[in-house]
């Protein structure tokens, strides 16, 4: 974990408590320079669910899951930005799961990504890695 | 993550969450959480007063009890719920699939009607 002005950087693998530990530093990073609680664990919410589903899904077996976030706080915005090696995945394309009509369809991954979201981009590089740019909406912002 | 059980005098049961229901927490209490909401023979109260914050494993873990609840004709009720934890609630849709109640007189009313 590295630390900037503006910048904090970690270094994720598969484990559930290195994760919490993430989160929590990221939303102290984003509340020390002034995000306030609701942007906090909206950060908190989506780091853990696009940290695991690249960890756990996007890795072939016998791969080494890593994922490289960057929390980031520029006096106006706030975001994260993560990369990885794993299979390409597009969240701002991929098909959506129907509506939930009963508690059996609940769709979370991608449907909660778009709802928070203020912006979000995706790049494949050429060096095969997903590149994925998250803005955070503004503390009073209403979701969804 | 600690979960408290309380068996009420009417077959219910009163789950009482505590802690960050994060990915570890989740992990740490899933399967003892499962097993006491299909346990319980009425209803299941879900006491998430004390719980700071909700993430992705976790919503699953909800929804699953409550799905295993419903198939088990047991009435899944949650109450208490943080702001922050709320939010996220209306955010994923789960205040649409779960009753969620602002505290436990609000539940028992509702389980009443």
């Amino acid at each position: 974990m590295t630390t900037g002005d503006d910048r904090l950087r970690i270094v994720l693998h598969d484990g559930a408590e290195a994760l919490g530990e993430a989160q929590q530093a990221t939303a102290a990073f984003l509340r020390g320079r002034g995000a306030g609680p609701r942007t906090a664990a909206r950060a908190e919410l989506l780091l853990e669910e696009l940290a695991l589903n690249a960890l756990r899904h996007g890795f072939a077996a016998g791969g080494t899951p890593e994922v490289v976030v960057t929390a980031w706080h520029d006096g106006a915005r706030c975001g994260l930005d993560l990369e990885d090696r794993g299979a390409p995945f597009d969240p701002t394309t991929a098909a959506l799961p129907p509506a939930p009509g009963s508690i059996r369809d609940a769709p979370i991954g991608v449907p909660l990504l778009r709802r928070i979201a203020a912006e979000l981009a995706y790049e494949r590089t050429a060096d095969g890695r997903n590149r994925l740019h998250l803005v955070l909406p503004a503390e009073d912002a209403a979701i969804g | 993550m600690e979960l408290l059980v309380v068996d009420g005098a009417d077959a219910s049961k009163r789950l009482v969450l505590a802690g960050r229901l994060d990915a570890a927490g989740t992990e740490t209490v899933e399967v003892a959480f499962a097993a006491q909401a299909r346990a319980a023979r009425g209803h299941a109260l879900v006491d998430m007063t004390a719980v700071s914050f909700v993430g992705s494993l976790g919503i699953r873990m909800l929804i699953s009890a409550a799905r295993a609840a419903d198939r088990a004709g047991i009435r899944f009720v949650i109450f208490g719920a943080q702001p922050a934890v709320a939010e996220v609630f209306r955010t994923t849709a789960v205040d649409e699939l779960i009753a969620i109640l602002p505290d436990e007189a609000a539940a028992r009313a509702q389980l009443r009607a």
